[in-house]
């Protein structure tokens, strides 16, 4: 029995408000759900966040009605939960309500378990769409009944969109001690980076995401690459592996003294001129006096021809480098200080995220922030 | 009113009476004497038994062999001193000495039972009376829980069986028992109920506090150069892993890196010894504990179940890694516990928490990490619903501020003069008599005492697997009412995310 996991696959999010950053994610997803179906999966398993917003452009809509249509001439089940970006805070429908008739299977607390069958095998499949923090008890509740449930059946799979405070201690839901112990397969969804663990009887894995939905996810990206993957429960104990998105959009995260900027912005430009796909750069430029005017524009003049975006920030000087470690942990506070304030994680990482932008200056961008947050209907 | 047994003689205080009898009673029985219109318990101390006839300054062994054809059970006697415990309802002592020529009644089972029973309702059984085994003997978890318990024994005198049957019992009545096995003996027992939830043993670096890493390196306070790079590169690890620059498994490898960073400047050159030395002990740290360095291990706190005998298997680790693997959970627990109470987040039930070897984790002569916390909750639990119980077969290398603490008692079999005297010094409640008694003990026979019952008793502790009981209690209602909370609040949270999702 082979399932394909993935997970935060944000369909629709328009990063920099970009026609080509939403057509990326559109791009990946599509080549992912191309490569599960190579890798003849039995069936495929969403861990939530399949849009970016409960209210995503109809070409996601559409992008994800091909995908299911495909899947079911395929023959190939598709299991899916709501993520915590595609669910109304209160009262509404989940995107995926539309995709129910063609196949599609939605998991939540009112059927938070399905018996998928094929030939002889049959696997107990449960899950649950993202649970707030606040609603922990109602979660652990269906855990509970789940875990029970499972109990009858020799191959068990979980579906979750949740935080666990073992591998995200900033911001979570969950400990690992809560969660069922009986479990063949945990399909987790939320967190963006990859990990797999030992957990239960098997593997608990997050898929992460499936492009860089932020730039700090690149650092993983680099490490572990981004994709989704396919494990076998058939044997004793189950066996997974990692499936690869061929080509992601390169970030280029660069420091540049403005002193070199010239010959930096050159350099920069030589290496990127090749890329197969026009990458995003993002610049720090630090030094004495910047006129970041003319630092804007020399560096649009001469990495636009070969980048997507050029995103700038600017760093000053007098800042030495033991400075400049109290200014991260003054930022750190800063941030703790909001989460602590505003309580609702989300409106405090949108303050956290506007508090930065604003410190440079940067109105279009904060407006954009805004606008894409009021989008995503967090009101 | 039971048997007869003999007469008071002599001279009499309000708590001591002598008596001589024709019967042949036992150490440790509880007798009833009827004066000042009162009907008074007291307990036969010490038994002594003779002959007129046949006294100590005889030195014929024929001699003995020609009296020994006139003896009969006239020239016999009996002669014993009984401790007066109180009076049978409220079991204050009378303020007068009983009369001469008082006659002295066995005490009959229904008065004991009435002593010993569960009437406050807020009790579990743990044995008989040794001498009627026909009256159980409950003891007041409140109260244990409360004021705290020390078990005490010699090896193989029964401690594993006492905790055993305390554990399981408490568990039974739906709270919560944390057990830290030293020897993996719980670990592996099967509790009647079957509830044993066991909780792995395993050190997680990104949770533990600085002073407890310093332990399991072993970087004393006289190193505090190796301290202070110490301390200095963790600070920047942690901050990397706040900020999600790496992930937790890394935590100590950034560390070491941090160090060997510290170890090239030149600024640090004169201290690249004391840096080179900390690097080594991290190395040494990560061999030792490779098997139960866990990055990802939730805390003992938010794996414990109500309802359970918990049990942290420690057999598998050495003492300073004991030491900070305890000492950790007490304080997790206590913070956890007071946030609970202020209305935070936290563990939502009250706990008992035995430590076994207790006189290793909190020594008389050197300083731990437990010793610290075990003293703080034996101060503070008493508020926030955190009891211990401190079990140990060197009472006199315990800690001697920390078992005064313990206000309640069990002590099994001690053989030791130095053990017994230790204990006496620590317990206002244990007389001279009662200490008399120990080296007597058989297995699984006891002294009981402190508040959990109300009047001290030789005690056959029940073999683990006996009978069930029940019982509404006070610590145990808290315990049932949190899970009743539970469970509203799942309820409650659960219709809050049925209308976040509208059905389709």
């Amino acid at each position: 029995m082979l399932i394909g996991h993935i997970s935060d696959t944000h369909l629709g999010f328009r990063q920099y408000n970009l026609d080509e950053r939403e057509e990326d994610f559109y791009r990946t997803y599509e080549e992912l759900i191309e490569k599960l179906i190579e890798e003849r999966v039995d069936l495929i398993v969403h861990s939530g966040d399949l849009f970016e917003s409960p209210r995503p452009p109809t070409k996601a809509l559409l992008v994800v009605q091909n995908s299911v249509l495909k899947l079911w001439e395929k023959n190939i089940a598709f299991y899916a939960i709501p993520g915590g970006h595609d669910q109304f805070k209160r009262r509404g429908l989940p995107p995926h309500a539309l995709f129910e008739r063609l196949g599609m299977k939605v998991l939540t607390h009112r059927k938070p378990y399905d018996i998928f069958r094929k030939g002889d095998s049959e696997v107990f499949i449960a899950g649950i769409q993202h649970v707030p923090k606040h609603l922990r008890n109602a979660l652990l509740g269906f855990l509970d009944h789940l875990s029970n449930k499972a109990k009858s059946y020799k191959k068990k799979i979980i579906l979750l969109h949740q935080s666990i405070k073992e591998f995200f201690p900033i911001d979570y839901e969950l400990s690992l001690a809560d969660l069922p112990n009986n479990f063949n397969y945990y399909a987790m969804g939320h967190i963006h980076k990859r990990l797999v663990k030992e957990f239960g009887e098997g593997l608990l894995a997050y898929s992460g995401s499936t492009e860089i939905w932020n730039r700090k996810e690149y650092q993983d990206y680099i490490k572990e690459g981004k994709g989704a993957y396919v494990v076998d429960i058939s044997g004793d104990e189950p066996v997974i592996h990692k499936i690869d998105i061929d080509l992601i959009r390169p970030h280029v995260i660069e420091e540049i003294e403005a002193e070199r900027i010239n010959y930096q912005l050159n350099k920069l430009m030589r290496r990127i001129k090749d890329f197969k796909m026009k990458p995003i750069i993002h610049l720090t430029i630090r030094g004495s006096g910047i006129n970041r005017r003319l630092i804007r524009s020399l560096a649009n003049r001469i990495l636009s021809p070969y980048a997507l975006t050029v995103r700038l920030e600017f760093e000053s000087e007098h800042l030495t480098e033991g400075e400049s470690i109290l200014e991260t942990t003054s930022r750190l506070n800063i941030r703790e200080l909001m989460y602590n304030e505003l309580k609702d994680p989300r409106i405090a990482e949108l303050a956290y995220r506007l508090f930065e932008i604003l410190q440079k200056e940067d109105l279009e961008e904060a407006r954009k922030l805004v606008k894409e947050f009021y989008e995503a209907g967090f009101f | 009113m039971g048997r007869l047994i003999g007469y008071t003689i002599g001279e009499a205080t309000p708590t001591r009476v002598t008596f001589i009898s024709k019967e042949v009673p036992i150490v440790g029985q509880y007798v009833i004497l009827e004066y000042s219109n009162k009907r008074v318990l007291g307990m036969i101390q010490n038994l002594v038994r003779g002959s007129v006839s046949i006294t100590d300054n005889i030195h014929d062994p024929i001699a003995v062999e020609r009296i020994r054809m006139f003896e009969n059970n006239e020239t016999h006697y009996i002669k014993g001193t009984i401790k007066i415990l109180g009076d049978v309802d409220s079991l204050k002592i009378p303020r007068t000495p009983p009369p001469p020529a008082t006659e002295v009644y066995e005490a009959d089972s229904e008065v004991l039972r009435e002593i010993f029973g569960n009437s406050s309702g807020t009790g579990i059984r743990i044995g008989v009376l040794i001498s009627q085994p026909n009256v159980p003997v409950y003891i007041d978890v409140n109260k244990m829980v409360s004021r705290h318990l020390a078990i005490l024994a010699i090896t193989g005198a029964g401690k594993s069986n006492t905790v055993a049957v305390i554990a399981d019992r408490i568990a039974q009545l739906g709270g919560a028992v944390l057990i830290f096995d030293m020897h993996s003996e719980y670990s592996t027992a099967k509790f009647e109920s079957g509830r044993a939830n066991v909780i792995e043993a395993k050190i997680n670096p990104t949770n533990l506090s600085t002073s407890e890493l310093l332990r399991l390196l072993n970087i004393d306070q006289s190193s505090f150069k190796q301290e202070r790079y110490f301390r200095k590169a963790l600070k920047e690890a942690k901050k990397k892993l706040l900020a999600g620059l790496i992930h937790p498994d890394e935590l100590l490898k950034v560390l070491q890196r941090e160090l060997e960073r510290y170890s090239e400047e030149e600024k640090y050159k004169s201290d690249k010894s004391s840096i080179m030395s900390v690097i080594n002990k991290i190395e040494g740290l990560l061999d030792r504990y490779e098997s139960i360095i866990d990055y990802y291990a939730p805390d003992i706190v938010d794996q414990l179940k109500l309802g359970c005998v918990n049990v942290v298997d420690l057999g598998q680790v050495d003492e300073e890694a004991a030491d900070v693997i305890v000492s950790h959970a007490l304080s997790s627990l206590l913070i956890s516990r007071k946030r609970y109470t202020a209305g935070g987040e936290g563990l939502p039930f009250p706990i008992f928490v035995v430590l076994e070897e207790a006189h290793i984790l909190a020594p008389k002569d050197r300083n731990t990490l437990s010793k610290y916390w075990i003293s703080r909750v034996a101060r503070e639990g008493r508020k926030f619903g955190i009891g211990l119980c401190l079990v140990s077969q060197r009472p006199k290398a315990l800690d001697p501020n920390t078992l005064s603490q313990m206000n309640n008692m069990i002590v099994l079999r001690l053989v030791e003069p130095s053990d017994q005297r230790y204990v006496q010094e620590a317990s206002e409640t244990l007389s001279e008599d009662l200490v008399e008694q120990l080296p007597s003990l058989n297995i699984g026979e006891a002294v009981v005492l402190g508040m959990m019952i109300k009047v001290p008793a030789l005690v056959k502790i029940d073999k683990f697997k006996g009978k069930l009981i029940g019982g509404d209690l006070d610590v145990v209602n808290v315990w049932r009412k949190c899970s009743s909370t539970l469970v509203k609040k799942v309820v409650m949270e659960a219709k809050e995310l049925d209308d976040m999702l509208d059905s389709w």
